[in-house]
């Protein structure tokens, strides 16, 4: 391991990724093969639509509830290739399976 | 071992700034810069870098929806009231752009924070407000269209960034300048949407 407790570090960062009113608008997926980390990021509203504190705004139209659950997701993957950047940890971006999901690599 | 704080902070809307300091102009202009280089390579939204006191002024006095269809209610969205507001409209509405929309926000807020500014997000907006029309331009809202398409829940699509010095230095991020008291916070819903299956 080239960095040892990263992947707990990693999991912080994502569980504290921006959110309007404490949302989850997302799934990160994570899992490992070789000395590779793959962090599957899906734009879910599974867990907007069991969020009580969202009954006020039961009728959204979709297309925000749309917007905000992509635009969080990418802020989540955002905020986590800053994580990188700031530590200076090599990442790849693979966007060949959005929009339903995006990973983010990293060899470790 | 890894340096977090400033991740934290990006989750964290600060709620109170200090209106009368302006952003320093190398900073917006990097940011403008960090902008455009974004929207030449991904042409996926609009760009507004909004300084103008009395724009932003009109920005804060719509900026909550209130669902009850009153204008102008007593509860605002304290952090709309900031010295620099940066909105990118998206122009494509496809899920892949707005995860890379998505991105570049979270990439622009760092770059504010590295920069030891204060940061908040927003999504909250008024369409309904009439008052929409007088600033529409500023938000690439076509206004005539807005009101005739418009349904009842119609919610214009876009996320500000509100940048700026915090009202009182040192103060926790949800020191809330319109009630002098603590905002109040939404924990993250508790579930497990982080899965670990290395």
């Amino acid at each position: 391991m080239k960095y040892p407790g990263l992947l707990e570090s990693i999991k912080n960062v994502i569980n504290n990724s921006p959110a309007r009113c404490g949302r989850v608008y997302f799934e990160c997926i994570i899992t490992k093969e070789d000395e590779t980390l793959r962090l599957k990021f899906i734009p879910t509203t599974t867990y907007f639509d069991i969020d009580d504190r969202t009954d006020l705004e039961a009728t959204m139209p979709s297309s925000f509830t749309f917007y905000e659950s992509h635009h969080h997701t990418g802020m989540a993957i955002g905020s986590l290739e800053c994580f990188f950047q700031n530590n200076n940890i090599p990442y790849r971006i693979d966007e060949s399976n959005s929009p339903k999901y995006f990973e983010v690599l990293v060899d470790v | 071992m890894y340096n977090l704080t400033l991740n934290h902070t990006l989750s964290h809307a600060n709620r109170s700034f200090d209106i009368d300091t302006p952003v320093d102009a190398e900073t917006v202009e990097y940011l403008s810069k960090m902008i455009d280089d974004f929207l030449d390579s991904n042409p996926i939204a609009k760009k507004s870098v909004i300084q103008d006191k009395e724009i932003i002024k009109k920005i804060y006095y719509i900026g909550h929806w209130n669902r009850s269809g009153e204008f102008n209610s007593d509860f605002k969205i304290p952090q709309l009231w900031a010295p620099l507001l940066i909105v990118l409209p998206p122009s494509l509405l496809d899920g892949k752009s707005l995860i890379n929309l998505g991105r570049f926000y979270s990439k622009l807020g760092m770059e504010a924070l590295k920069r030891g500014y204060a940061l908040a997000f927003c999504n909250s907006f008024d369409c309904h407000d009439p008052r929409l029309e007088e600033i529409a331009e500023y938000l690439h809202v076509d206004y005539d269209l807005l009101v005739k398409n418009k349904t009842d829940d119609e919610f214009l699509l876009k996320t500000f960034i509100c940048i700026g010095n915090k009202l009182i230095p040192d103060s926790p991020h949800n020191w809330d300048w319109t009630r002098a008291d603590a905002f109040v916070s939404c924990p993250k819903l508790d579930v497990n949407f982080v899965k670990d299956y290395t």
